[in-house]
């Protein structure tokens, strides 16, 4: 892979692609293993490697990854999925703090969920707060 | 907002790969922009009429 990476001055989305996903599930089985074994540095050092070798990889491609159309594409579904996530935890949210009774354990996640809703709120306003500056 | 990229580029044999790489966007972008489906914003529109030898006004056709 790595004589795939250097050797690919000029790249195509595809062999990119590949090479991502390939990364992809090594990353995947390698963490699991290292979790298991409690292994953190070997999770850390996987996690630079797969960074760094998508890093080395995303450099040789010659096509345009990233234009204005899928900037404003990913604007949406960062809104839309931001929204989804409110709706959605805020009505499991309800359901989880009236189900209490049932088990005292429910108040608690419900409660994660409210925080976790309420941080995703915030942090949103903040960055369409600085992004609003700047346009 | 209609506009004529296909039209030009095929009349200067334009792949809309090079058409692509000279406006310094995606294929796929080229391939909605001939269909109408997206709007492009002025700096493209910009980018696009100089890599089809062309002007603004000349590409798009504004339909109020």
């Amino acid at each position: 892979m790595i004589n795939i990476i250097y050797q690919h001055k000029n790249m195509t989305q595809k062999t990119f692609g590949y090479i991502r996903m390939v990364t992809a599930f090594f990353l995947a089985a390698i963490m699991a293993q290292a979790i298991i074994f409690n292994n953190y540095v070997l999770a850390i050092v996987v996690v630079v490697g797969a960074i760094a070798v998508i890093l080395a990889s995303k450099r040789n491609v010659k096509e345009v990854m990233v234009d204005e159309r899928i900037i404003a594409i990913g604007g949406k579904a960062a809104r839309m999925s931001m929204s989804i996530f409110t709706v959605v935890g805020a009505g499991i949210t309800f359901v989880l703090m009236f189900s209490r009774d049932i088990n005292p354990s429910f108040e608690l996640a419900g409660s994660v969920l409210a925080y976790a809703v309420c941080a995703l709120l915030i942090l949103y306003s903040v960055a369409f707060k600085y992004y609003e500056k700047q346009n | 907002m209609k506009n004529k990229i296909k039209e030009i580029r095929q009349k200067l044999c334009i792949t809309q790969e090079e058409l692509a790489e000279k406006a310094g966007v995606r294929r796929e972008t080229i391939v909605f922009l001939e269909q109408g489906k997206y709007n492009p914003s002025l700096n493209l529109a910009h980018s696009v009429a100089i890599a089809l030898k062309t002007t603004i006004d000349k590409l798009f056709i504004f339909d109020v």
